[in-house]
């Protein structure tokens, strides 16, 4: 009967959405079924939609296709420079991604054991598009100072690890990840977002996405050179219980002066599965 | 094997994204006034799927499902999200008059093969499990609103539901083995 019920929510979540109360419930099947894909009655209904719509009777209106393009360029030119890499792990029960919560409930938070400090504001010619792996390895030859993540026991990352290289001298550095649960990204993404401790908590100052295919794999994430940024700082007793948008906030502020305090500082960077939904009351 | 579009977007090509667009545009839209209540919120919603799909573009993985079905998936879950965040369901057009598969349906000729093997499947349910499926899926109406609509109690509506997932599941499973 429960697996009735279980490929019944998941039908419903396919084709209508669901309650909290049924997604809390369908979170718990899923638990109980590893086998399960979750994500799979979402695909077919979009196999069906995609073989059944008629041709369309509406062209996109220009203005709105007009805007769609300015948002392409945008995520685009990201800041995240991602690469994901396949370990040499021992391995595990093949498991399956948890169903992603409705709401933005379930962060990830993520801590640096200590605080990287200095200067992280980049020159907008330094390291765009460098290949991730090949510059954490060029960092770690210099100067750079490297700090561990250390997990808060979400159900992205029960055992996931990693760390943050970093060079004062180069500006620059890459964020290295360890078994995050790996996601269906037409279901959800992970998000990292940087926050700047003096300025309103609502929005962060800079994010992005990425996708953890495989179980195991490490995923490194350059720290764009567009990010402004006085000092990289994470308080191991913070983390969030709710995110913030997912759209990639302006990197820059264009009034905030070259002469604002060294002492500006990032509240902590966190890491968290979502579903991409900006909030309600976002204002790029 | 030349590249897909959202291969090619993933690689920042820029011409990619207005190609994109020239081809799942009007369908993203249709499905947008299909699921919104007016059409600022369709506009919204649009907007909203062209990120997202933009930085899924990496990740679209052809041997599992052709480009437009991806399009289709990453937009019915944001228009399903935001349906869900206003708490309704959207009545655009009455059931009796909407003709979900469209008197112009897309070319035969130009649908990927896990879409023809859908329309195949589709074609082989009974009118009844069938005509739910396509309310369901494509109307966008809820289960209870298809209930209402046909008459068939709203269990059935949602065994259907099921039974038909699970069925063109299958079939397209056996897209991705026997091929290829």
């Amino acid at each position: 009967m429960s697996e009735v019920r279980l490929f019944d929510l998941l039908a419903d979540r396919a084709t209508q959405g669901l309650s909290a109360g049924d997604s809390v419930e369908l979170d718990r099947l899923l638990a109980d079924a590893p086998d399960v894909d979750a994500f799979e009655f979402e695909r077919v209904a979009g196999a069906i939609d995609a073989a059944l719509a008629s041709t369309p009777d509406e062209a996109l209106p220009a203005d709105l296709r007009a805007r769609i393009e300015t948002d392409a360029q945008q995520v685009l030119a990201s800041n995240l420079v991602v690469r994901n890499e396949a370990r040499s792990l021992p391995r595990t029960a093949a498991r399956r991604a948890p169903a992603p919560r409705r709401r933005w409930l379930s962060a990830l938070g993520w801590a640096a054991a200590a605080v990287l400090a200095g200067l992280l504001f980049l020159p907008p010619t330094i390291e765009s598009g460098r290949d991730p792996v090949d510059l954490r390895a060029e960092l770690l030859t210099a100067d750079a100072m490297t700090v561990a993540w250390s997990p808060t026991g979400d159900v992205s990352g029960p055992e996931a690890s990693g760390d943050v290289v970093r060079s004062s001298e180069r500006q620059s550095g890459v964020m290295r990840f360890r078994g995050l649960v790996a996601n269906d990204p037409a279901a959800f993404q992970y998000q990292l977002w940087i926050f700047d401790e003096t300025r309103d908590e609502r929005y962060p100052i800079d994010g992005g996405v990425f996708d953890v295919i495989r179980e195991g794999e490490d995923v490194y994430v350059a720290i764009d050179p567009k990010l402004h940024v006085r000092n990289l700082l994470s308080s191991p007793s913070r983390s969030r219980s709710q995110a913030a948008s997912l759209c990639p906030v302006a990197s820059e502020s264009p009034s905030w002066p070259q002469s604002r305090a060294e002492r500006a500082v990032l509240d902590y960077l966190a890491l968290a599965a979502s579903r991409g939904r900006p909030p309600s009351n976002h204002t790029p | 094997m030349a590249q897909s579009l959202l291969q090619r977007i993933a690689a920042v090509d820029e011409n990619a994204v207005r190609e994109c667009l020239d081809v799942h545009g009007g369908r993203v839209w249709a499905l947008a006034r299909r699921f919104s209540p007016d059409r600022a919120d369709a506009e919204d919603a649009v907007q909203e799927i062209f990120i997202s799909l933009w930085k899924s573009a990496s990740r679209y993985d052809a041997e599992r499902a052709s480009e437009a079905a991806f399009v289709a998936t990453i937009a019915r879950r944001r228009l399903i999200d935001r349906l869900r965040a206003r708490g309704s369901r959207v009545q655009t057009v009455p059931i009796e008059e909407h003709d979900v598969a469209g008197r112009h349906p897309a070319p035969q000729a130009e649908a990927a093969l896990d879409l023809v093997r859908v329309r195949d499947v589709m074609n082989e349910l009974d009118a009844g499990p069938r005509r739910v499926l396509e309310l369901a899926v494509v109307g966008g109406h809820s289960h209870s609103q298809v209930a209402e609509a046909t008459g068939i109690p709203l269990g059935t509506v949602k065994s259907h539901v099921r039974r038909g997932l699970q069925r063109v599941r299958d079939a397209l499973a056996s897209v991705g083995e026997g091929d290829r």
